[in-house]
């Protein structure tokens, strides 16, 4: 969850990621690295629509160009100037992230969702693995619905982080009731501890 | 003894501060790194041996109130800091500060006036004058070292000497692929330069070993003052260097894009490449 004018850290695979929202309240993804000195983006601070570096204080624009240089106040910098940014897209209660170059289309997700659960696990996990006794269909590569016998739909989503294991994010039709995110939530938790633990 | 891969020759001719003689307990072993490489200080009295893990010595000094060693046998000569001979100095020494990144990125953090606003906010420098003035950068040709000269910045509480705000002066010294030399105006007597340097061990390409020193005429103030002055905005910059990307250090210009202010960062970048550094920097490849 991103709080409006704030910022995130995310890692997909070994893309190390800066998310933020401004007062606007639309998402951005982009490479958590300023195109100054590398400084993590996500350490940056969001005032209105505009991300600011902790490190010399360039500022972007809410589509990833510099358009302030505080050590060159009277410059205007480089229209060519700007953090690398990739496509994101807010639907089913989720963010999906994509390098701009990815042809593939943002997933159609009817509805509205309510974000239920995000848990760390340390290892790689694969979705079929997780679901394989359930009622499912697939969304896309990385997520799944799925149709559990004793209560609302779930939306599944996997988030790779290379070394440092998976994120799997849990949400729920907004139809469901306060029962059925407990009853998901202990069932991803219960899901973890058998695969960290027990495996 | 066998070298790391990326370990180039004018690296590895150079002297590396390991400590100062109260970091190593008498009469005991003390390992630590250098370069990727293991040593072993041990300590008797003023004495220092410097030792490979097959126990072949390596030759040591004393200097800067610190101890160095070096893996050459033709080493680069340590350089001079004449200032060290001014009797009426303080020298005031912090310790070792361990930090995940490159050496060279905390060198290259140390010479910039840029952050000071926004990484040492009412300290250092305030928002509202984050400009950086033009300054000269210029090459010592017969030593092999590089100045920053008529550096200007505006600062609120320059150093732990000063109780008003207002533009301070500096100057900055690179003698050395790990050492950087801070000269600022000295409140207490106009027309002479305090000292403040960093004197770093690079114990892997990614992290290093900060030490550092303060030699100055202050008078005000102790020694615990002046060392939590410095600390403190030691502090603050460590978040900023365990948090760049990629944490070697870019000698291609296109990987990361300087302005004016970075002008003493293109300089030492350049001479690092002139020198044919290539541990503690980005290589091909590393990027994708
Ligand atoms: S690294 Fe971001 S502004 Fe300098
Ligand atoms: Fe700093």
């Amino acid at each position: 969850m991103i709080q409006n004018e704030s910022t995130m850290r995310s890692v997909i695979e070994n893309n190390d990621l800066a998310l933020w929202r401004g007062a606007d309240g639309v998402a951005r993804a982009w490479e958590n690295r300023c195109p100054h000195r590398g400084m993590r983006l996500s350490y940056g601070i969001v005032r209105k629509n505009r991300l600011t570096c902790l490190y010399h204080g360039w500022t972007f624009n809410g589509e990833g160009r510099c358009d302030k240089i505080p050590a060159h106040p009277n410059l205007d910098p480089p229209t060519t100037i700007g953090a690398k940014v990739y496509k994101c897209v807010e639907v089913g209660g989720l963010l999906w992230v994509a390098h701009t170059e990815n042809s593939s289309e943002p997933p159609v997700i009817n509805g509205s969702w309510i974000p239920c659960r995000s848990l760390h696990f340390t290892k790689k996990i694969a979705l079929s693995n997780l679901i394989a006794r359930m009622d499912a269909d697939p969304l896309n590569a990385h997520a799944q619905y799925l149709n559990p016998p004793d209560g609302a739909k779930m939306l599944l989503a996997v988030q790779p982080m290379g070394k440092r294991g998976t994120m799997l994010h849990l949400t729920l039709h907004a139809e469901a009731t306060r029962e059925d995110h407990l009853r998901a939530s202990r069932w991803l938790i219960a899901h973890r501890l058998t695969t960290e633990i027990i495996a | 003894m066998t070298m790391p891969t990326h370990l180039d020759p004018f690296t590895h001719a150079q002297w590396y501060a390991l400590g100062r003689d109260e970091d190593f307990p008498d009469g005991r072993k003390t390992q630590t790194r250098l370069l990727s490489q293991d040593l072993t200080v041990l300590r008797r009295g003023r004495t220092i041996e410097v030792t490979l893990p097959q126990g072949q010595p390596r030759p040591t000094q004393h200097r800067y109130g610190h101890v160095w060693t070096t893996f050459s046998d033709t080493p680069r000569a340590l350089y001079d800091i004449p200032e060290f001979e001014e009797v009426e100095r303080r020298l005031i020494t912090a310790g070792a500060v361990h930090v995940r990144c490159s050496g060279l990125r905390a060198v290259e953090n140390f010479l910039d006036m840029a952050h000071f606003p926004f990484v040492h906010t009412g300290i250092l420098g305030v928002e509202e004058h984050a400009e950086v003035e033009k300054y000269d950068v210029s090459m010592d040709v017969e030593r092999d070292e590089i100045w920053a000269t008529n550096c200007m910045f505006f600062q609120p509480v320059a150093a732990a000497t000063a109780k008003a705000g207002g533009t301070t002066k500096y100057k900055y010294r690179l003698p050395h692929p790990y050492s950087v030399i801070l000269y600022k105006t000295c409140p207490p007597r106009p027309g002479e330069w305090d000292l403040i340097g960093l004197f770093i061990q690079p114990t892997e390409e990614d992290v290093c070993i900060v030490h550092s020193f303060v030699l100055v005429f202050d008078q005000d103030n102790t020694d615990t003052e002046l060392l939590h002055f410095q600390q403190n905005i030691f502090l603050q910059d460590r978040i900023i260097l365990e948090n760049q990307i990629p944490r070697r250090l870019p000698l291609d210009m296109r990987l990361e894009i300087p302005t004016r202010a970075d002008a003493s960062s293109i300089a030492f970048r350049r001479w690092l490449k002139a020198n044919g550094v290539t541990w503690s920097t980005v290589r091909a490849g590393d990027m994708e």
